[in-house]
């Protein structure tokens, strides 16, 4: 006999399910990425696209506002002036503060130089920061629009969030994703404070990242940017530009600098300069494997290991990776253990990433904090910069360090011997 | 008509109820003239002083001044279930708020078209989390009501809000990287009025931080309008056991 | 009336009620019993007085007879349906010691209101508005708001609402505070009619005087406790025989007192307690076989103020 179901009872669990669904929507990041995700291309919003990276090429000047903001409360505002053909001045602070970072190319020379004290930097040793904070600027040769503004700003660390657009597009300079675009799509109009604007969505590296950008009908250039990275977690950064003028007139004392009285140059650390010398012990560690258990450093004693720092995010990963697999199968029986490294991605991004490049060699793939701290600390890796490559003799001690992708094959294949191992060129 | 009357009641049972209403949207009407503020400036207020303070005026002593009087004994003497004084109340003011905030969206639209000047884009959405709030705020002061004597529901609830955000905000400057600021903050901003959430909703927030294009996301903000309302049924429920349960006497001879 | 045994339907019946209000003083929980064990019932048209002093217990009673306060022991039920169920509150009309109306409504309004409470529709409530006018004589002030109110006037409109539903059970709280004495010969003869149309009424009052002209039937309570029940006594009867002698008084009461209880003793005055109309003859008889010069004989009725002075004198 079926017993009378409860009314009461179910009106209580449907609410439950109704507020618990609520709750977790609301007190969910985004979605995690998922191959559907990936974006069939449109003609329409590729020409608005190619007609912004136009616009950013073809003007003579241009001038905005950006304001930089995550889902954390934490907000960057950048103050841009840029100028062909090689002239530009960036401001940049956090939050409320007043305190700002002033990035300068007079065409001749770039200074880099900050409103009282200079924060502590990423790249900062124990010397370096108690004793050049005062009165210091930095003093670089122009590389004349070839270098990139957006990365530069990442280098000092005081910015908690980068430009998701980089200013440097205006002088030509290639965007490193733009190979990797999916495709592009047309998401309609919106409105930004007033002003219609088209809508589209490009993603790039099989969806891995996702960039919004709200174009302005009057100028094709953006008055809101939304960008997704899809790693272990979603990281959403919101990028809103205002005051925003093409070929207007920059007053030229804005784009020139010299130091004051009294103040003193400052030589900016490298970042290879914070990683492991030769000779020094490669740190220990037990890590969660791209594959199931965990994988151990110590394990790999007696044999060569190529330690290769990597997220599915960066295009030069993309490219020497496949390089990599081809050692892996020509030494792995002749005593070389190329080990990845991955502490950023989300773990379906990363194993579809190895799926589809046939990366066989063993890596980690864990994003706790202990491996990120280890990587940033222990590794020296501070700008969480990749690609990073160690090689690690059979003891256990570094034989040599770079970041990405060495242009002389012979340290290498150098680095290779010292720790033992001959390979053919 | 027993509904009807209970929700009348809302209204009449003190003097200073409708000049409350008209010195409240006397105050929105002077915010916009004086200071023309953008539609989020002019949200954020309209959001504070209809959903919360609003709140915290209307319901100030609801249950409170029957029980100090005695006037409840009659009351729950009656032959019908004693919830449905709760629900009747709370649904009063809730309809009190529905009127004043579509009374303060035709003045903001009135002095809009009047001056020629600022911006009322999103406004509708301001004016719904504005009433979401005002129904969670309302439904707690009128459960509190139950419990604290005569108007202190009110001074208790602008006491709990107060410390419990200035908390969360020091939790979330200054203890950020604690993991125990997190669960503070989780326990603040779900269980307890959804402030946040529904700020976020009405300034379009959702959908700027998740995948979707646009200010509002559907279902973000769908799922804030299903938690708003299920935190006001949840705490009618609990002021409508403590109604039902508690014991009415005046004497104790 | 009495606790048991009775075969009529009763209309309020308390079995064994214990209530105790628990005052936290200086950080010590400390139980004070209002109502121990405290047993009774009442009937279908029966005017019942609760009498006692202060702290006695009568308002924790009619509240728990109410349904405003649960008791910790025993049960209480009403028209035979536990006292705070919908079903018990169907037949309850309810007036509070000192009424309070929001000060903005009218006596109509109000009226209107506990109709609606009470679920009349709008002809219904028009109906017993005009009833309740009638009946109280409230034309007066009908039409004025609440605030304006005399304490007779809150009395008037809390009895009107109490009597709106035609109650089988009436529970009044000191219903004459504030009534002049017309408005309190009215209030009497209003609860006579609805006794005699089979309501049953409880009332808690200090003043004795009108309770007695309204009611034989008392309950005297005292620290809790239901201290003594009230025969109904017929109203020209006397609980006492004052018998006046040519002398010998004591000698007589001696003869006397193992048969009949001698309250009062002098040579020449006897005061000898009568349980019913009947005794009365056998007294003077047994007076004459003893030898007694009986003077006058005079029946004495106990005015309740007696009886409720010489129960609480008893009491302490």
């Amino acid at each position: 006999m079926r017993d009378k179901i409860n009314p009461r009872s179910v009106t209580v669990m449907a609410g439950l399910l109704l507020e618990g669904w609520a709750l977790y929507v609301v007190g969910a990041s985004a979605q995690r990425w998922h191959p559907s995700m990936v974006v069939e291309d449109e003609t329409a919003a590729h020409i608005l696209y190619d007609a912004m990276m136009r616009a950013m090429r073809d003007a003579r000047s241009l001038s905005y506002t950006s304001v930089c903001s995550a889902p954390d409360d934490r907000v960057s505002t950048y103050r841009i002036r840029l100028k062909k053909p090689r002239f530009f001045r960036v401001e940049q602070t956090n939050g409320p503060s007043t305190k700002s970072t002033t990035l300068l190319d007079d065409g001749r020379f770039q200074w880099i130089h900050w409103v009282g004290d200079r924060p502590g930097l990423l790249l900062d040793t124990e010397e370096s920061r108690e004793e050049e904070r005062s009165n210091v600027y930095v003093k670089e040769v122009s590389l004349a629009g070839k270098d990139s503004i957006a990365d530069k700003m990442v280098l000092f660390g005081t910015a908690w969030l980068r430009l998701i657009l980089n200013p440097s597009t205006f002088y030509e300079y290639p965007d490193p994703l733009e190979p990797y675009i999916d495709g592009i799509r047309g998401r309609g109009t919106n409105r930004v404070r007033g002003e219609v604007c088209d809508v589209i969505e490009v993603s790039y590296l099989r969806a891995q990242r996702t960039r919004y950008i709200w174009l302005s009908r009057q100028d094709y250039l953006p008055r809101e940017l939304k960008e997704v990275v899809r790693g272990a977690e979603n990281h959403v950064t919101v990028e809103e530009w205002s005051n925003v003028t093409v070929n207007g007139e920059i007053p030229p004392k804005t784009l020139a600098w010299s130091p004051p009285e009294g103040w003193r140059q400052w030589d900016l650390p490298k970042p290879a300069d914070s990683l492991l010398q030769r000779g020094q012990e490669a740190p220990d560690f037990e890590l969660c494997s791209a594959r199931r258990g965990r994988i151990r450093l110590s394990d790999y004693r007696g044999k060569v290991v190529w330690l290769y720092v990597w997220d599915s995010g960066s295009p030069q990963c993309r490219e020497e990776i496949p390089g990599l697999q081809q050692l892996h199968q020509g030494y792995s029986d002749k005593g070389l253990v190329i080990l990845g490294f991955n502490c950023t991605d989300n773990r379906r991004v990363a194993r579809a990433f190895l799926r589809e490049n046939s990366a066989t060699f063993p890596s980690i793939l864990d994003p706790s904090e202990a491996a990120t701290r280890l990587m940033r600390v222990g590794y020296g890796n501070r700008t969480k910069t990749v690609p990073l490559n160690y090689i690690i003799d059979p003891q256990g001690r570094v034989v040599d360090a770079w970041f990405g992708q060495e242009q002389d094959p012979e340290r290498i294949l150098a680095a290779l011997a010292k720790a033992g191992l001959e390979v053919a060129k | 008509m027993r509904a009807c009357e209970l929700m009348k009641e809302t209204f009449y049972r003190r003097t200073y109820i409708w000049i409350v209403h008209v010195v409240w949207l006397a105050l929105y009407g002077g915010f916009w003239w004086f200071f023309l503020p953008d539609m989020p400036e002019m949200g954020r207020f309209l959001f504070i002083w209809g959903g919360f303070f609003l709140a915290l005026a209307l319901s100030a002593g609801i249950f409170g001044d029957d029980i100090a009087s005695g006037r409840i004994c009659i009351l729950v003497t009656k032959p019908f279930w004693t919830g449905e004084l709760y629900i009747y109340r709370v649904l009063g003011l809730s309809l009190q708020a529905a009127v004043h905030l579509v009374l303060a969206g035709g003045l903001i639209l009135a002095l809009h078209a009047i001056m020629g000047k600022g911006n009322v884009d999103g406004l509708g959405v301001w004016l719904l989390a504005t009433w979401l709030l005002f129904n969670t705020c309302a439904a707690l002061s009128t459960s509190l009501s139950v419990i604290v004597g005569r108007a202190f529901n009110s001074l208790l609830l602008l006491v709990i809000i107060a410390t419990g955000y200035f908390t969360m905000g020091l939790m979330v400057t200054y203890l950020r990287q604690e993991a125990s600021s997190g669960v503070l903050a989780s326990f603040i901003r779900y269980p307890w009025p959804p402030f946040e959430l529904l700020y976020k909703l009405a300034a379009g927030e959702w959908g700027q931080y998740t995948l979707t294009v646009g200010k509002y996301s559907v279902t973000k903000s769908f799922a804030c309008v299903v938690h708003s309302l299920m935190l006001t049924l949840v705490y009618s429920i609990i002021g409508i056991l403590l109604l039902s349960r508690r014991e009415y006497s005046r004497v104790r001879d | 009336m009495g606790p048991d045994g009775e075969t009529e339907p009763k209309t309020v019946e308390c079995r064994q009620l214990t209530k105790v209000f628990r005052r936290l003083l200086a950080g010590r929980a400390k139980a004070i019993y209002a109502l121990r064990e405290v047993s009774l019932s009442v009937h279908r048209g029966q005017i019942v007085g609760l009498i006692g002093p202060n702290g006695a217990g009568k308002s924790t009673l009619l509240n728990l007879i109410a349904g405003l306060i649960l008791p910790n022991e025993g049960h209480v039920t009403v028209c035979g349906h536990p006292a705070r169920s919908i079903a018990a509150r169907r037949g309850l009309g309810y007036m509070p010691e000192h009424p309070v109306f929001p000060g903005l409504y009218t006596a109509r309004a109000i009226l209107r209101y506990h109709g609606a409470l009470l679920g009349f529709s709008s002809n219904g409530i028009a109906r017993q508005t005009d009833r309740s006018i009638e009946q109280l004589q409230m034309q007066e002030f009908i039409d004025r708001p609440a605030s304006d109110f005399s304490q007779g006037m809150k009395q008037r409109l809390a009895l009107a609402i109490a009597m709106m539903n035609e109650p089988h059970l009436l529970l009044l709280d000191e219903p004459s505070n504030g009534l002049d004495p017309v408005g309190i010969i009215q209030l009497r003869d209003l609860l006579k009619q609805l006794r005699d149309s089979g309501a049953a009424i409880v009332i808690s009052s200090h003043r004795l005087g009108e309770l007695e002209k309204l009611t034989s039937d008392y309950i005297f309570m005292h620290r809790g406790r239901i201290v003594s029940f009230a025969d109904r006594i017929a109203a020209n009867q006397a609980g006492r025989l004052h018998v006046e002698l040519v002398s010998n008084g004591r000698q007589i009461a001696e003869n006397i007192g193992p048969r009949f209880p001698v309250l009062e003793t002098s040579d020449t005055t006897l005061v000898i307690a009568v349980r019913t109309p009947e005794e009365v003859p056998d007294i003077v008889s047994d007076l004459a076989r003893g030898g007694a010069r009986i003077m006058s004989v005079l029946p004495q009725r106990e005015s309740i103020e007696e009886v409720f002075l010489r129960l609480c004198k008893e009491g302490t």
